[in-house]
């Protein structure tokens, strides 16, 4: 089945985080207690109740105030990190290539934390719990928009196939181009591709995103080399140590030498 | 036989060390196992579930940590001791290293006179120690991953996967060759027992530590 997702217009975005109370609402998050910091950005980050958020970046050009918002959460990576270093398999990707995580399985070991090249994925002390956004996947299954994209007012956020998708926002950017030179899909190709698209109307990295997000070498080394390769080196250290066992006795080593050393078998 | 003489090869700091070294490894490894792949779900129940084995990996990585560090700051002088017997390299350490590969699958070759830790022990000494701390300092890391930068973290996990790898690759070898390899049994309960071996041993295995140690009154 093609891959779904939603394209987050930030062109379109007021800020009034109607998707951030929509997401709490349907998977039953408590609010977060917190201070206010001098800014219109209510949660500091993403945390293990809080799956998705606005988060605002205000910079001074040209002597004026300039104001960039987006919605964070995560973005369902083609070739999902957190999957790969998940030592339970808790995470996989469902039949709308969304990232889903079983909690059941899940052992709060964080590793998918580490991996992930968004640094999306937050603890949750309650639960002992990785948690992030699972794309809705219990309500898309029932064919219902994911609780976000419902609450959505402007039509900033929009659900679909994520081909589709990508078209809309390459002509969404192409409209913007004329006011905002910048204007960019992100999501297309980062990291491999994620099926949450998003048109931004400046440079990423104006928006708290990277430009370039990779995963990291030390994740690649560490799962493809060291975790399949380097524990045959345990058994081989092992069989020598078994075949010495044998060899030595079958070769008499020790017997005229009993006197100066035994072994603790005798 | 008479009761033979034994001479002292183990001291009780070390013994202390190495005993509370060997029952943290193997609660680490086997609770560090079930974080390392799902191949070891079966061994989960052994800690009370996944969350007791992340428990205990902490805990005993605590004393893990400890009782060296302890040692060290009570006894820094044995401690220098014994890495300056590790760091002395002759001519009959490289022999040793050599003909090493011979005399463990049985075959008769001559081995030239060791000092009190020979030279696969020396360079055990070394070993050892750098595993431990690099997993000492890359657990650190993982335990407190907020305190630190993502690269920092993301360095640590393949950091401390090589390192207990190593580690445990490195202890089969030295498990089997102080213990059932022929001729190790002295040592063996040298270091689990009373910290002593008998003289003739002693002078067999280690014959320049013997000669210098106890020479005078063999």
């Amino acid at each position: 089945m093609a891959n779904k997702g939603y394209l987050v217009d930030t062109s379109k975005c007021i800020g009034c985080r109607g998707c951030v109370v929509a997401c709490k609402q349907w998977n039953q998050l408590p609010a977060e207690k917190t201070r206010f910091q001098g800014t219109y950005q209510t949660v500091p980050d993403l945390t293990g109740n809080t799956l998705t958020m606005i988060s605002f970046h205000e910079y001074e050009e040209n002597g004026k105030m300039e104001w960039y918002f987006t919605k964070r959460q995560c973005m369902h990576c083609l070739e999902p990190a957190c999957m790969k270093v998940c030592p339970q398999k808790a995470i996989s990707v469902n039949e709308n290539g969304a990232v889903v995580r079983d909690y059941d399985k899940c052992i709060g070991c964080q590793y998918c934390a580490a991996a992930c090249p968004f640094n999306v994925p937050r603890y949750n002390k309650e639960t002992d719990k990785e948690t992030k956004c699972s794309l809705c996947t219990e309500r898309t299954a029932e064919g219902e928009l994911p609780a976000c994209v419902k609450a959505c007012i402007t039509g900033a956020l929009q659900y679909g196939d994520r081909d589709e998708l990508l078209g809309v926002a390459k002509k969404r950017v192409g409209e913007l181009r004329a006011e905002y030179p910048k204007a960019n899909v992100y999501g297309e190709k980062e990291a491999g591709g994620t099926n949450i698209l998003y048109v931004l109307a400046d440079e990423p990295e104006k928006y708290g995103f990277e430009s370039d997000p990779k995963v990291s070498t030390a994740i690649y080394a560490w799962q493809d080399i060291i975790k399949p390769y380097f524990p045959w080196l345990i058994a081989l250290t092992g069989a020598v140590s078994v075949f010495s066992f044998f060899s030595t006795r079958l070769l008499g080593v020790g017997k005229e030498e009993a006197h100066e050393g035994e072994s603790i078998d005798g | 036989m008479a009761e033979e003489k034994r001479v002292v090869k183990c001291s009780l700091g070390a013994r202390i060390t190495h005993w509370s070294h060997t029952i943290c490894w193997f609660i680490l490894l086997f609770s560090g196992l079930i974080m390392f792949s799902d191949w070891f779900g079966w061994l989960t129940p052994v800690f009370g579930g996944a969350n007791g084995a992340n428990l205990f990996h902490r805990i005993f990585a605590v004393a893990f940590a400890a009782v060296p560090l302890f040692g060290l700051l009570y006894k820094p002088e044995s401690f220098a001791g014994w890495m300056k017997e590790a760091a002395t390299w002759g001519k009959d350490e490289i022999k040793f290293m050599m003909m090493f590969p011979f005399d463990l699958i049985g075959l008769k070759v001559y081995m030239p006179p060791q000092d009190r830790v020979n030279a696969g022990q020396k360079f055990n000494s070394f070993f050892f120690p750098i595993i431990g701390l690099l997993i000492g300092l890359s657990g650190v890391v993982m335990w407190f991953a907020h305190a630190f930068p993502m690269w920092m973290v993301r360095l640590a996990y393949p950091t401390h996967n090589i390192c207990w790898i190593l580690g445990t690759m490195q202890l089969m070898f030295h498990a089997y060759l102080g213990s059932l390899h022929p001729g190790s049994g002295e040592s063996f309960w040298a270091m689990f027992g009373d910290g002593t071996v008998r003289a003739s041993w002693a002078k067999h295995h280690h014959t320049k530590w013997y000669n210098e140690t106890y020479g005078d009154d063999a």
